[in-house]
């Protein structure tokens, strides 16, 4: 198989998983299908790697209480305990990106404080041939690369699941705000690891967080060679924010959030395929429409997906008179192609005007005239993109929670 | 590792007046169960309790969010609070039919983590 091959995630973790089945099944001496079975009854479990709850590496200083270390008043965030989320009128008349200090904050457990003088980054594995182990400025200086991408947990949207079915998923209560868009800066992850002799056999490449729960989720060598695919150290112009991943975080464009890894400490290079908690455990969709697909719980999370939000506060209020509302839609798949706005339920629709930039893993900003008279409204958006994907009006529970792209009516008073 | 908790039953059968066994409309109350989750430890590691209606009682005394789950021995969930935040206290119910149970909370990563028990179900 070559590094050309599972660029795309879903193919990817497909092949994975399946190839789990049958190296377990060998490794037990029994028949994939008996391997299967087993997985079924509950008497097999299939976990991938270990966790270490505390670091082992000088770099990560002693947890301290703060969960998060940029300020999050309640007027910019919706406060989650560890995860912060933006709240979308704070970016009503901002530019294209996110501002560091309004970028949501999705941290598994708490940011580490690391320290950058001794930190090091580890390249290692059995799909290099020169093992590698880089300091902070060893990163800056090579060559760097600038895209503006967004990176979106992949849970955002999931307080939507309790009001279409009257039950919660699991998981942080997000509304649409676990979404941002940065101009990131850092090294191409290929330049990495041509440096450390990567072999043409590597097949996967696992990046680990130095936070309380080694956070890792790996990759196909494909994508973690694609040009994008950065070691980010700046975000919009500035040093990483330690929330965001500082000194390093991986760039996996078009891939779910949990993929771009903070405070990246050691990226494992395998000629054999990789599994973590967070690609067989987690993230993988579990529901009465959906079928358990063994060794995974049910069918593994793919790409993002496609979905808009309006410039406005949640359940807020605006005066009577003409206003004209913005939002911004994004998909991973393409361009924005239309974006649709109805103020009567659905039953009519008009077109927002698009504005420029408008390109793929990114979002588009839009925006329509709406004379607003005193009432009580839920506005709804319905994009679709170059590729002909819809915002769909109703989506599948799945009992974690992930991917509600459906069409949301946000509500507002015009008084 | 902590020893047993043995829960006691405190349903009450009859219901109604003058001592009159009406089960249409009996409704025992449940056995509590009370449960502590932070990072990243269960509380109590192994629970007993009776078959029948069981009520867990969570309480999330770390930092960071949590859930909980009871998943019979097909990993197949059969209550679950779908998040309690920190400081917050939930509670949920379920019926249990006598077997063993993993309670955990399924949030990524914190099982692995030891966020992980054992309920045994037994008359």
């Amino acid at each position: 198989m070559g590094w050309s091959d599972l660029k795309d995630e879903q193919e990817y973790l497909l092949a994975r998983a399946d190839e789990l089945v049958w190296q377990k099944a060998r490794e037990l001496g029994i028949s994939r299908r008996r391997f299967l079975r087993l997985v079924a009854a509950g008497a097999i479990t299939v976990a991938g790697g270990r966790v270490l709850l505390r670091s082992r590496d000088a770099a990560a200083a002693p947890a301290p209480a703060e969960l998060v270390v940029k300020p999050t008043p309640p007027e910019l965030f919706y406060d989650f305990g560890s995860n912060k989320e933006m709240r979308w009128e704070t970016m009503s008349n901002r530019g294209y990106v996110v501002p560091n200090e309004l970028f949501f904050v999705r941290n598994h457990t708490r940011t580490p404080r690391i320290d950058v003088n001794t930190w090091r980054l580890r390249v290692e594995g059995t799909g290099v041939s020169r093992p590698l182990e880089l300091t902070y400025d060893d990163i800056l200086n090579m060559p760097a690369v600038s895209v503006v991408r967004y990176v979106e947990c992949a849970g955002n949207g999931r307080s939507f699941f309790e009001r279409a079915y009257g039950k919660r998923a699991s998981g942080t209560q997000w509304k649409l705000g676990a979404i941002g868009v940065a101009e990131w800066t850092g090294v191409p992850l290929r330049e990495v690891l041509e440096r450390a002799g990567v072999k043409r056999t590597a097949r996967d490449v696992m990046p680990e967080g130095l936070d309380d729960l080694r956070v890792r989720r790996p990759m196909s060598i494909a994508k973690a060679l694609e040009p994008d695919t950065l070691l980010v150290f700046a975000m919009n112009g500035q040093i990483l924010p330690p929330d965001h991943g500082f000194p390093v975080r991986i760039l996996v464009p078009g891939w779910i959030g949990i993929s771009n890894i903070k405070w990246v400490g050691r990226i494992e290079v395998s000629e054999q395929p990789l599994y973590s908690p967070w690609n067989t455990e987690s993230y993988v969709l579990i529901g009465p429409d959906y079928k358990p697909e063994p060794p995974a719980k049910g069918p593994i999370l793919t790409s993002q997906n496609l979905k808009s939000a309006l410039e406005l506060p949640w359940d807020g209020e605006i005066r009577a008179g003409r206003h004209l509302i913005r939002g911004r839609s994004w998909s991973p798949f393409g361009k924005i192609g239309k974006v649709e706005v109805s103020l009567d339920h659905g039953a009519t629709w008009q077109l927002a005007t698009i504005r420029g930039p408008n390109e793929a893993r990114t979002w588009a900003r839009w925006d329509f005239l709406w004379d607003a008279k005193p009432g009580f409204y839920a506005i709804r958006v319905r994009a679709t993109d170059e590729k002909g994907n819809t915002q769909p009006f109703r989506v599948p529970f799945n009992e974690q929670g992930y991917l509600y792209n459906a069409v949301v009516g946000h509500p507002i008073t015009v008084r | 590792m902590s020893r047993p908790v043995l829960v006691l039953v405190l349903s009450l059968a009859i219901a109604g007046s003058g001592g009159t066994l009406r089960l249409a409309t009996a409704a025992p109350k449940p056995q509590v169960i009370e449960i502590s989750l932070k990072e990243f430890e269960i509380l109590p590691r192994e629970v007993l309790a009776k078959p029948g209606a069981v009520a867990f009682v969570v309480k999330n005394v770390g930092a960071i969010e949590h859930d909980f789950v009871v998943e019979d021995t097909n990993g197949k969930a059969v209550a679950r609070i779908a998040v309690i935040s920190p400081g917050k206290q939930e509670d949920v119910q379920a019926v249990l039919r006598p077997g063993l149970y993993t309670i955990l909370c399924s949030l990524p990563g914190h099982k692995e983590a030891g966020m992980k028990g054992l309920l045994k179900v037994q008359d």
